[in-house]
């Protein structure tokens, strides 16, 4: 069959969603793991590893999209405010200096910004955050999470992974091997980060888990997948060699026994072909109305990078993907895997990330509203940990992994709220703790996935992503 | 004493829980499921299965009760009449009743006290977590199920059970009992068999009525066994040769041929390095560096070797394990050899530095523990092992031994990276003669220099009685007009003067004591578009990105279209902008920390340097990330208006504050003309011309106008700006006549007076002198016999370096004793880590190794770290598990799959042997044959069973589908080296080059196995074809198969570059189509193509030779024959058959 070259004759976008999803899931059926036996297991995950698996128990959301502040954002300047932190700015901390420390830990520092209420709700945002406080109706602020380490290695992998030393599958690796992807033509788990994130890969390596649940990095926003387009061979001439290539593999396999593998590169081919097409065409951020550019920043410098990342992951989950993390790593001043990490520049960098990231964040909740997609996808923002209430030097703030904040909106989560609290001071998180384990645990929950119960057995061990932690934040869950 | 009574009570509930589990194990048939998904859920609310329930109880709610309860709820005091340690006491309680009341935490004593929310508050020191509080009442609701209570009952007898009693009786699991020697068994289709192998094999299709398949082909069998131990297909001819070979041992020729090859050792070594978790790099970025495992290949290349020569594997295992412990003359292979134990994956430059030590031990533990005895016993780290008869004693008893070992040379302060210990490899006579050497060339450096100094010293004394004829010549150079076109040189020779000397002079004059960065370098580390400059050392250095995004080199990052400095730790760097006219300027721009991960801050001064030298304009300093103007400085409320004469200077000096290593400044400076037009921005005028030479032009045509220095050796850092005071009154002097340039006569004799007296003063004759040569080429002015003895000596020099012994060689190996200067420093036993945390330790562990394999009784450790014991047990030919797990990874690389299939675990979680007398028959006959692996290799493939088609009998896909009985051969895939390997062996541009650093470049056409893994970085081709992920160890490849792989073979630059050379191969190789497509088959395929294979790639040939290509036309290539047998190969290079073995 004669196939026309897309970019002479571009196809309309698909008038719906799900059509969509149609279109580009044919042909994979879907497959709920729960009951097949390991070793079919095994042979569908060589087959297809990626192929659509039903949860558990119905979902809430049933993608993510995870917008990592990396380096650390500090809390108490930005959703946790603290009246009585400020008026005993300067003082020392009322309570005994903690045992593990980075630095000296210095004096309480206030923050120097002011925090406005916003929405129905009334719930106070720095301003910091204008935009993003306007849609603090839809969120659900977790001001009362705890980690467990205080360095941005181990609290970056124990935030991705649940452990903080060793080699684990991350988060996303989890939710695609539990529940494969909606679009066999994308990658199911997508990071998107412009400079290298904190740590690397290990941050979304799929570790003992099959490779094929391993993250895809897109760090080149123009030339995101690698190796799409043939620089010699146009479509026609790659169609005229898969279709030879079929006919002889189909000459090798009639000379054997029926073999999953020997067919599955077969489809493996067919669905590169299409992904020469069709993925280009995701990550198209350009083919967006003008308007959906305003609405994420694009048309303003300190926005354009970020909201461009944002509009990706937008695109991406509505095209199916599982799993997208959104790293902030890039503002037009720098480039940095720690941008959040304000040991120094309270005053001047943390507005400057706040600046580069809310517009965007906004527009990213705003725009998944619109288009019906906030209520079964799962937005979580935050960092690997929070930083000191109190001052290191005149204009910064340490590494604090004992209370901090983060949060969640969509995918069922109950917005309008500000869930837990840390102490007056904002450094122990005092009321409703929520670790890391337990974040984790609710989101696969979200996800319909019970975490006690999506295991993998590697050294002689089931493993989880809570390990033997974690309980679900009922509250969280609307 | 909870410690104790914790340990009393795991050993009671691990003995029960094992016998259970053992009973529970069906004896041959389904094995516990190798990979389970989302486990079948119970019922809401329905009773959980016993191990679900003890898993909680173990891992959460006992610990807490001996932890939290136990020292006033145990056996040694029981409060208020309570005791926590058993389920009957527990349940009945103390004074207040019964503590609790299964399945209702709401109305349980213990869980309201450890709520916190009646009168009774427990522990009273301090309340439980929640999730901790959850874990209890949980436990509770479950019906308080205590294991070993119930373990206790079970053993007494009730029906239904077959409980095994716990005693020294009890027969040990499989994998702990000694290997057995066993006999080949008796089968009925005996003339299959061909060695000992195909006996255990046919005896075991035979019980299940099977047959083994046919015999493979030759072609099939060459290519098999090629790839199978080099890793490469055979050439066509070693194909033609091996059909033609008619002789009865053909077979075994072309095994041992390529067992000779060294190709075998890369190929099997690799294998080895997947288990050993191996990485080039630690590093994020891979750009090595102290903190990193540099020497990581070294261990690389003993591992190939070893495969090579055939090292005895019990020896492999020891020198692994306390190589830098073993025989002097094996000390240096062996200590690289111990770098299995020091490239581990940790969290290094984690703050907690408890934390680092345990972890690296614990890293250790596992690696020695999976890797050569297929036990986990790293999960008695945190608490016995649930399934494995492992106790926590066990881990510390092994933990001791590592913790009394080290890899890291000491602990970092808080926050740094740890750096990997460098054991240097030398000998004691190297070390002497390496002193030695040392001592000599010392000597004759110091003589060399001492004699060049006596020579220019000698003489600049010569030159001063010329003192004022330089000075006035340097002066009036200085007043030249700009731009008429006089050099220096030109000078200089219209006097009669040296030039190198006025020069210098008149560098003295101007006091300018920075030197101009006089290197420059483009694309650092192949970042196109940044150019950059330097001084004598690499840093400081001047960094300018032209490009419109920022740039990331090393550590440091480059904004967008900037000009950056990067001063050394101590000194700065400096730029000067040097005036072309006499009036005012206006000083804008100022200083950002473009880095503020690193370094310490900076300080900087704004400088105009007139003839009287440099004066302070503005200065200021700033923390590390911050940024300031220089109007925001010190003085800066001047800048606004700045008088300049021409040939004056404006300069910014960019300081160090404290150490600056790793760090990047950004520097903006604008000049403008007041009351002029010009403006000059150093950021415009640089980036508009980057790659020109320093000093730099301008935008207006002045040549000379941007100068970059390197401050190295200057003293105006310190602030030591005073000038000499000859050359002070020389410019008193002087200094009235610059007023009127056009000065008359009379003025001029002023100026020879000045010299005269600035001569009569002046006496210096060493490197501060003007006349003293600094640069070699300027020495042509000393005397000829003076030239030739220095020339004479340097080269004596010169040879004594050229003869340097070899450097000193180091790896990143492992010591004895703990890290010295940290808690661990010396040799000496661990307490318990209770939950696995250092800062809860309970008992001393003596070291030793575990009881279940060791035996209760062990000689105890009493010098060293007990590395070497450990060692020579875990290699000795009695250990029940080191050989046949050897053996079995063996297997499982010729087969696909082990006789074990789960080759790090031979524990209960892991796999039953699918044929456990061929396993310990293997096992038996590698220890007996000297555990040579070259032996076993043969063993296994001199069999029928190696032999056997991948096409199985049809009775064999029903009975056996997952081959299990091994009753035919798998079809393999290639894995990433293999493929890559092979298209680089079939475009026959394979480099066998062996060995060294591994490389960087992917286009380089070396093996892959020498591609430079970078631990964190999971992209590129490896992780791609499943390649091993570095992070940790790995007995078994993912076989996963996806379109990006296949986005790779059809697009990649590698795979299309690779494919024109097969295409040239080809086409070179016949003069026709079906001629070529029969050699393509023969290389790529080892075999002659089918007739409907040769059809489809005639007509395949010719509509691509038909078809308009649209690109390459673009390209202004022709759509020919190249096109077509490139796009042909191609489709070959991706089929099944090139990437599967049957």
């Amino acid at each position: 069959m004669k196939q026309t070259d897309p970019r002479h004759n571009r196809a309309p976008l698909p008038v719906s969603r799900r059509e969509m999803l149609q279109i580009c899931g044919g042909g994979f059926g879907m497959l709920g793991l729960t009951g097949l036996l390991a070793d079919q297991a095994r042979a569908a995950t060589n087959a297809n590893p990626l192929a659509v698996r039903s949860p558990q128990f119905p979902a809430r959301a049933k993608r993510v999209i995870f917008l990592f502040m990396s380096g650390g954002p500090s809390h108490v300047d930005t959703f946790d405010p603290k009246p009585r932190l400020t008026a005993e700015s300067g003082k020392p901390l009322p309570f005994a200096k903690p045992s593990l420390e980075r630095t000296k830990t210095g004096n309480l520092l206030g923050t120097p910004f002011k925090f406005n209420r916003h929405g129905q709700s009334g719930i106070e945002v720095s301003e910091l955050f204008p935009h993003v406080g306007d849609c603090v109706d839809d969120i659900c602020i977790i001001r009362s999470m705890v980690a467990d380490n205080i360095n941005h290695n181990g609290a970056c992998l124990q935030m991705n992974t649940g452990e903080q030393a060793f080699s684990r599958p991350s988060l996303g690796s989890w939710l695609t091997y539990g529940l494969g992807t909606e679009n066999q033509n994308l990658p199911g788990f997508v990071v998107i980060s412009p400079a290298q994130p904190a740590q690397g890969a290990p941050l979304w390596s799929s570790s003992f888990l099959p490779a094929a649940f391993q993250g895809t990095l897109v760090n080149d926003l123009k030339n995101p997948i690698a190796n799409l387009h043939n620089p010699e061979l146009d479509l026609s001439a790659q169609r005229d060699q898969l279709d030879v290539l079929k006919q002889l593999n189909q000459i090798h396999a009639e000379q054997r026994q029926q073999d999953s593998q020997l067919n599955g590169r077969i489809a493996a081919f067919e669905l590169a072909f299409r992904m020469q097409t069709q993925a280009s065409e995701a990550f198209d951020v350009e083919s967006e109305s003008d308007a959906t550019k305003r609405l994420y920043g694009l048309d303003e410098k300190p926005t354009e990078t970020f909201g461009r990342q944002c509009l990706m992951a937008r695109r991406l989950v509505e095209r199916g993907v599982r799993f997208v993390q959104v790293y902030h790593t890039q503002t037009v001043k720098r480039a940095s895997c720690q941008l959040w990490d304000q040991h120094g520049g309270l005053r001047t960098e943390l507005p400057a990330n706040c600046a580069a990231t809310d517009l965007p964040i906004a527009g990213l909740i705003k725009d998944l509203k619109g288009r019906g997609l906030l209520e079964d996808t799962l937005v979580v923002w935050g960092g690997e940990f929070g930083r000191t209430p109190t001052a290191e030097n005149a204009d910064g703030r340490e590494h604090h992994p004992f209370g901090f904040t983060m949060w969640m909106a969509g995918g069922g989560v109950k917005g309008g709220q500000a869930y837990g609290a840390t102490d007056e001071f904002g450094w122990h998180s005092t009321v409703n703790p929520v670790h890391v384990h337990d974040l984790h645990a609710t989101i696969l929950h979200l996800m319909g996935i019970d975490h006690t119960k999506l295991t993998f057995l590697y050294g002689g061990r089931n493993y989880r992503l809570t390990d033997v932690y974690g309980s679900i934040v009922k509250d969280l869950i609307a | 004493m909870p410690i104790v009574m914790r340990m009393a009570l795991g050993a009671m509930a691990l003995t029960a829980l094992l016998g259970l589990l053992a009973a529970a194990a069906p004896p041959s048939g389904r094995n516990p499921a190798p990979h389970s998904r989302l486990v079948a859920s119970t019922s809401p609310g329905g009773p959980q299965s016993d191990e679900r329930y003890d898993t909680l109880f173990e891992t959460r709610v006992r610990p807490l009760l001996v932890e939290r309860c136990g020292a006033c709820h145990g056996a040694q005091q029981a409060r208020g009449g309570l005791r926590l340690d058993s389920a009957d006491v527990l349940a009945r309680g103390g004074g207040r009743g019964p503590a609790i009341v299964p399945g209702q935490p709401d109305k349980s004593l213990l869980v309201q006290a450890i709520r916190y929310d009646g009168a009774l508050k427990m522990p009273p020191n301090g309340r439980l977590t929640p999730a901790e509080v959850a874990a209890v009442a949980d436990w509770v609701r479950r019906g308080a199920h205590w294991p070993a209570m119930q373990a206790r009952a079970t053993a007494s007898g009730p029906a239904g059970i077959a409980m095994a009693p716990a005693t020294a009786s009890t027969p040990l699991f499989w994998s702990f009992q000694p290997v057995k020697p066993q006999a080949p068994p008796h089968t009925k289709a005996s003339a299959w068999v061909k060695s000992p192998v195909d006996a255990f094999i046919l005896a075991a299709l035979e019980a299940k009525g099977l047959t083994p398949a046919a015999k493979a082909d030759r072609r099939t069998l060459i290519r098999r066994a090629t790839f199978d131990l080099t890793g490469l297909p055979p050439t066509p001819e070693e194909v033609d040769a091996f059909l033609a070979d008619r002789s009865p041992n053909a077979w075994a020729k072309v095994v041992d041929r390529l067992l000779a090859s060294p190709r075998y050792g890369e190929r099997w070594g690799r294998h080895w390095l997947d288990v050993a978790r191996y990485a080039d790099s630690a590093d994020s970025r891979g750009l090595g560096g102290e903190g990193d495992i540099s020497e990581a290949w070294r261990y690389r290349d003993w591992v190939i070797d070893a495969f090579n020569r055939d090292m005895p594997y019990n020896q492999f295992v020891t020198n692994q394990i306390a190589g830098d412990l073993l025989p002097p003359d094996d000390k240096m292979s062996g200590t690289i050899a111990t770098s299995l134990l020091a490239i581990g994956n940790w969290g290094n430059g984690d703050a907690d530095k408890d934390k680092i030590l345990t972890d690296i031990a614990d890293d250790q533990v596992d690696i020695v523990s999976r890797g050569f005895m297929g036990i986990t016993i790293g999960c008695a780290r945190c608490h016995d092992h649930k399934f494995d008869p492992i106790t926590t004693k066990d881990y510390y008893g092994l933990a001791g031994i590592f913790f009394s070992t080290h890899i890291l040379p000491k602990l970092t302060p808080k926050g740094a990276g740890e750096t990997p210990l460098r054991v240097p490899l030398e000998t004691a006579a190297d070390r002497q003669r390496r002193a030695d050497y040392t001592a000599r060339l010392a000597l004759l450096d110091k003589q060399v220099t001492t004699d060049r100094a006596e020579a220019l010293k000698s003489y600049a004394r010569s030159m001063l009685p010329e003192t004022a004829k330089y000075l006035t010549a340097a002066w009036e150079v200085g007043r030249l007009p700009r731009g008429q076109g006089t050099t220096l040189a030109q000078f200089a020779a219209a006097r009669g003067l040296r030039p190198y000397a006025l020069r210098q002079w008149r560098d003295y004059l101007s006091n300018n004591d920075y030197r101009l960065m006089a290197s420059t370098f483009e694309k650092p580390m192949g970042v196109e578009g940044v150019y950059g400059y330097h001084g004598p050392a690499d840093l400081p250095s001047l960094t300018v990105n032209t490009n419109a995004e920022a740039k990331t080199i090393l550590t440091f990052t480059l904004p967008p279209r900037s000009v950056c400095v990067h001063p050394g730790p101590v000194s700065g760097a400096a730029v000067g902008w040097r005036s072309p006219f006499t009036g005012a300027v206006e000083i804008t721009g100022g200083v950002v920390d473009a880095d503020p991960a690193c370094g310490n801050g900076i300080e900087w001064m704004l400088d105009r340097r007139g003839r009287n030298g440099p004066e302070s304009l503005a200065l200021g300093a700033f923390e590390n990330g911050g940024s300031q103007e220089f109007a925001k400085g010190k003085g800066g409320g001047s800048l606004s208006r700045i008088e300049i004469r021409e040939g004056d200077s404006i300069e910014i000096l960019v300081l160090p504050k404290g150490e600056y290593s790793c760090d990047t400044t950004l520097v903006n400076l604008t000049i403008r003309e007041v009351g002029g037009t010009r403006t000059w921005s150093l950021a415009q005028d640089v980036l508009a011309d980057a790659r020109r030479v320093n000093p730099h032009a301008d935008r207006y045509g002045n040549a000379d106008t941007w100068r970059f220095y390197d401050m190295a050796d200057s003293k105006r850092a310190a602030g030591a700006a005073a000038l000499d005071p000859l050359l002070a009154a020389w410019r008193a002097a002087v200094g009235p006549l610059d007023a009127r340039p056009d000065s008359p006569a009379g003025a001029r004799t002023a100026v020879d007076r000045a010299a005269a007296e600035f001569q009569a003063k002046f006496a210096l004759d060493d490197s501060r002198s003007p006349f003293w040569i600094t640069r070699p080429e300027d020495e042509d002015v000393l005397p000829a016999t003076v030239r030739e003895r220095l020339s004479h000596e340097a080269a004596e020099l010169d040879a004594l370096r050229k003869s340097a012994p070899p450097p000193v060689i180091y790896a990143n190996g492992a010591q004895e004793g703990g890290v010295p200067e940290s808690p661990h420093a010396g040799f000496h036993d661990v307490r318990i880590h209770i939950r696995g945390s250092y800062a809860r330790l309970g008992d001393l562990v003596p070291r030793r190794f575990p009881v279940v394999l060791a035996g209760d009784i062990q000689p105890p450790i009493t010098q060293g770290s007990g590395r070497l014991e450990l060692a020579k047990w875990i290699a000795s030919d009695t250990h029940p598990l080191t050989a046949r797990v050897m053996v079995n990874r063996i297997w499982q690389h010729h087969f696909g799959q082990g006789i074990v299939r789960t080759p790090s675990n031979f524990g209960k979680l892991g796999e039953r042997p699918t044929n456990q007398p061929l396993l310990d028959y293997l096992a038996t006959e590698f220890v007996h044959s000297g555990w040579s692996i070259k032996h076993m290799h043969r063993a296994i493939m001199l069999s029928a069973t190696y032999q056997q088609s991948s096409v199985a009998p049809a009775k064999s896909l029903l009975v056996d589908p997952d081959n299990r009985l091994f009753g035919h051969m798998s079809r393999m895939r290639l894995e990433a080296e293999a493929l890559r390997d092979n298209l680089l062996a079939v475009s026959g541009k394979l480099d066998v080059t062996m060995g060294g650093p591994a490389y960087r470049d992917f286009k380089t056409p070396r093996r892959t196995l020498y591609y430079m893994t970078v631990r964190s970085d999971r992209s590129g081709f490896g992780p791609l074809f499943d390649a091993a992920d570095p992070t940790a160890t790995m007995d078994h490849r993912t076989n996963s198969n996806v379109a990006p792989q296949a986005l790779f073979l059809m697009n990649d630059p590698f795979a299309i570059a690779e494919t024109k050379l097969i295409a040239q191969r080809l086409t070179a190789a016949a003069p026709d189509d079906p001629a070529r497509i029969a050699a393509a088959y023969r290389l790529l395929y080892g075999r002659i193509p089918l007739p409907a294979e040769a059809k489809l790639g005639l007509a395949f040939l010719q509509r691509m030779r038909a078809r308009p290509q649209e690109k390459t036309v673009a390209m202004g290539k022709e759509a020919s024959g190249t096109l077509a047998w490139e796009a042909y190969t191609q489709i070959l290079m991706c089929a099944n058959e090139f990437l599967y073995v049957d």
